[in-house]
């Protein structure tokens, strides 16, 4: 019977050190895990996303998206968006688009693309910049000036600040060499033939440099829209934001 | 023949670097405008680490984004080419040339008052619809007629002028219809927004009282 008592005992001994060895084993296989968690995607399913699986990396892309949009739309101000993922110029107001057209490119690749968005993030997957620098190359007056002339006089404003120019072509930029030419099928007159030539030169010496150009094809009325609304300074967000 | 060659080099070169000088002052000098701050740094925003603490935070942050959108139809006026749209956030339903503010001034040379004839920007709600609407002329137009302020109040009134409907907007500014249709699609108005007759009925059967109105 002793012995009996002494063969359970040990054989109790025996099974609760092999369940705390097991234990022990686990549990520091889960700490030294636990350190790497943050560099793994987490595979959690989304309760929002219907079934998508909880990927860490996206949604920071996309929580840094969303309060970037946010902090446009509370400073009350128009902001234009660069959508790539729908290849199209959108200006929105206090989160509502207002005007939108889509980005149909006259030169380059889709490399040229992928260039010009790696570029705007850069290291820092920036998403806002601001519009630094713009310039109107050639336009073409809407209203006929005699029809400006009588309205002027009329309600007793120049008729210069009246006229609203079509533009034939016309460049934005974001510094760091970042530049989105926009063009129209329109015959303008150059505004200044001088500091034209200088920036066509510049194009090709600051090339080598790495300049990210786009150039885009608009209808000239949208481009009347496109140039007026975005003025030098105007907060300008991209889209989709990279990981 | 070697000093001239020196001198053909010696004049390229200086009007080389003149050249490339030029470029890059105006280059610099139209991409410069403005300087950049960095007020709007999107790298700031981060999830926290813990998984479901960072999937509520996102939710949360797509539903206070979600209320910024508009759901149902909304006005959009573009005063940069005077244009009037109905629209949802993904299509566009008619767009139709109007007339925005001049964006002129005026000084009364007696009271010194001002007024800027600019068409407000921003995000309103249509707060009136008006059949029929009567214009109660406001003293800045008999000053730029040069013509005295009548003391009457009766007189001021001008059953024309606005057209068959007014869709306020609040701060007393409309959209209505005018006696000028030629000269829509110029920035001719004092604030208020002129529409075609026809463009007008349409847009007056669509707004309803709340539909929000941007102006850009």
């Amino acid at each position: 019977m002793e012995h009996m008592f002494t063969y359970f005992r040990r054989s109790v001994v025996r099974t609760a050190v092999r369940w705390s060895l097991i234990a022990a084993v686990g549990l520091a296989a889960a700490v030294s895990c636990g350190g790497k968690q943050a560099d793994r995607p987490e595979a959690t399913p989304d309760k929002k996303g219907k079934g998508k699986t909880w990927n860490r990396a996206d949604a920071e892309a996309e929580y840094r998206f969303i309060q970037s949009e946010l902090s446009l739309i509370k400073s009350g101000k128009p902001y234009l968006v660069l959508d790539f993922k729908r290849d199209r110029l959108v200006i929105k107001l206090k989160g509502a688009t207002v005007w939108s057209y889509p980005m149909a490119f006259a030169e380059g690749d889709a490399g040229e693309v992928a260039r010009f968005q790696e570029r705007y993030q850069g290291d820092g997957n920036r998403l806002v910049r601001t519009l630094t620098g713009k310039h109107l190359f050639a336009a073409k007056g809407q209203t006929p000036d005699s029809v400006l002339a009588i309205v002027g006089s009329a309600v007793m404003v120049d008729p210069n600040n009246l006229q609203r120019e079509l533009p034939e072509r016309f460049q934005l930029h974001w510094g760091d060499n970042l530049v989105l030419e926009v063009r129209t099928d329109i015959t303008g007159t150059p505004v200044s033939r001088f500091h034209n030539a200088m920036i066509e030169i510049g194009k090709i010496l600051y090339k080598p440099f790495g300049e990210a150009i786009l150039v885009v094809k608009i209808d000239p009325e949208e481009g009347l829209t496109l140039y007026r609304a975005t003025p030098v300074g105007m907060a300008t967000l991209i889209y989709p934001p990279s990981q | 023949m070697r000093r001239f060659l020196i001198i053909v080099i010696v004049v390229v070169v200086v009007v080389a670097a003149v050249l490339v000088t030029m470029v890059i002052i105006t280059n610099r000098r139209i991409s410069s405008q403005y300087k950049e701050t960095d007020a709007l740094d999107s790298t700031k925003y981060t999830l926290p680490a813990d998984a479901k603490a960072a999937q509520k935070t996102l939710r949360e942050a797509r539903a206070a984004l979600a209320k910024f959108r508009p759901t149902g139809k909304y006005v959009v006026i573009n005063t940069h080419a005077n244009r009037l749209s109905w629209r949802s956030e993904d299509s566009v339903f008619y767009t139709w040339t109007c007339s925005t503010g001049t964006g002129g001034e005026l000084i009364d040379s007696v009271t010194h008052r001002k007024w800027v004839f600019d068409t407000p920007r921003g995000v309103f709600k249509v707060s009136s619809k008006i059949k029929e609407p009567w214009w109660r002329k406001p003293d800045w137009a008999y000053i730029q007629e040069d013509e005295k302020i009548p003391k009457n109040e009766s007189e001021r009134y001008d059953p024309e002028m606005m057209g068959e409907y007014a869709i306020g907007f609040g701060d007393g500014y409309f959209i209505h219809g005018t006696i000028y249709e030629r000269l829509l699609g110029i920035s001719v108005t004092h604030g208020c927004v002129r529409l075609g007759s026809e463009d007008l009925e349409i847009l007056w059967s669509l707004a309803k009282y709340g539909t929000y109105v941007y102006i850009f």
